[in-house]
């Protein structure tokens, strides 16, 4: 069977096309990470969140994680875990929690595809007006060909997964602090 | 269907590493590069292209002191310890598509800053180049 050269172009393209897919941003609420945590000191402080190094997704690139989603997320997370007493404005909250999205690694093609994140977070005492915990966590998360067939999807999942754990691991993190 | 098969490959390859340059940075909230003299780059485990001591170099030619090493310790006290992340990909030739460059505290190894070249096929720079641009992104008064 012989084809005509330029009938296979469109069917290329179609192909590609098909592969390659829009990305998506990542979804607040997949991003939401509460572990299972005992009898931990709670906080009766309200708690301020500011995140800076994310990125906003464009439709022919990668999933992204966004500083606002990130932020809600982290909000979100900490607010089930219930370790302060309410998530406030920087203004009226004894601590502020800065998120440094540092590096996000994703593959460019693959079947199961795992991506890296590294977030570097910081906890100011607003009162004392100086730092008083911080740490790097990284993060991996890695989506099976089984959990989507389109790679961008997959990419997505991979990223709010690897976004998920980073913030369950920061959870684990500051109900080991003691705070006022 | 022999002649399909290197049309969909060219095609899915190009579409991958098709896209625009972009070079990037970011410090975090209320950090001062200003006050880091000293450096110690640490060598990334799979890297077996010396990109720790291009960085190093580049470092040194900024007018700051640096040193390298594989240990995650500095084997003397710097202000800060660099590490980072490069990804290759072949098209003809073999070329770095990504370079990550972390600024980290010494102590806490908390990020300070950060930079991030991209650079596809087109707009390929050498090793050399792609650290050139992201350290005087992340360094830049």
């Amino acid at each position: 069977m012989k084809h005509h050269p330029l009938l296979l172009i469109p069917l290329t393209l179609t192909v590609s096309l098909y592969l390659a897919g829009c990305a998506s941003p990542t979804q607040t609420p997949a991003m939401v990470g509460v572990p299972q945590l005992g009898n931990v000191h709670r906080s009766a402080s309200a708690l301020s969140v500011s995140v800076v190094g994310g990125k906003e997704t464009s439709s022919v690139g990668a999933s992204q994680v966004s500083n606002g989603d990130f932020a809600q997320a982290l909000k979100d997370s900490i607010t089930q875990a219930g370790l302060f007493s309410k998530i406030g404005a920087a203004d009226d909250s004894r601590y502020q929690l800065n998120a440094f999205i540092v590096r996000l690694e994703q593959p460019m093609v693959g079947f199961s595809m795992s991506v890296t994140m590294e977030v570097s977070y910081s906890l100011v005492d607003s009162q004392a007006k100086k730092s008083i915990w911080e740490k790097s966590i990284v993060s991996e998360h890695t989506a099976a060909a089984s959990e989507a067939f389109a790679g961008v999807k997959r990419l997505r999942l991979a990223t709010e997964g690897a976004a998920r754990q980073n913030i369950e691991s920061l959870i684990r993190e500051l109900s080991k602090l003691d705070l006022n | 269907m022999r002649s399909l098969l290197p049309m969909v490959v060219a095609v899915i390859a190009l579409t991958l590493q098709s896209g625009c340059a972009t070079a990037e940075s970011t410090k975090a909230p209320g950090a001062e590069l200003s006050n880091l003299k000293t450096f110690y780059v640490q060598k990334l485990p799979a890297d077996g292209r010396g990109i720790e001591i291009l960085i190093s170099d580049r470092l040194n030619m900024m007018g700051f002191k640096s040193s390298h090493g594989e240990s995650s310790t500095p084997p003397t006290p710097v202000d800060a310890i660099i590490t980072y992340q490069d990804k290759w990909m072949w098209d003809i030739t073999m070329y770095m598509i990504k370079l990550d460059v972390q600024v980290r505290n010494s102590e806490t190894r908390v990020v300070i800053a950060n930079g991030r070249s991209f650079r596809p096929s087109l707009q390929r720079l050498t090793p050399a180049g792609m650290v050139e641009e992201v350290l005087g992104n992340i360094f830049k008064k």
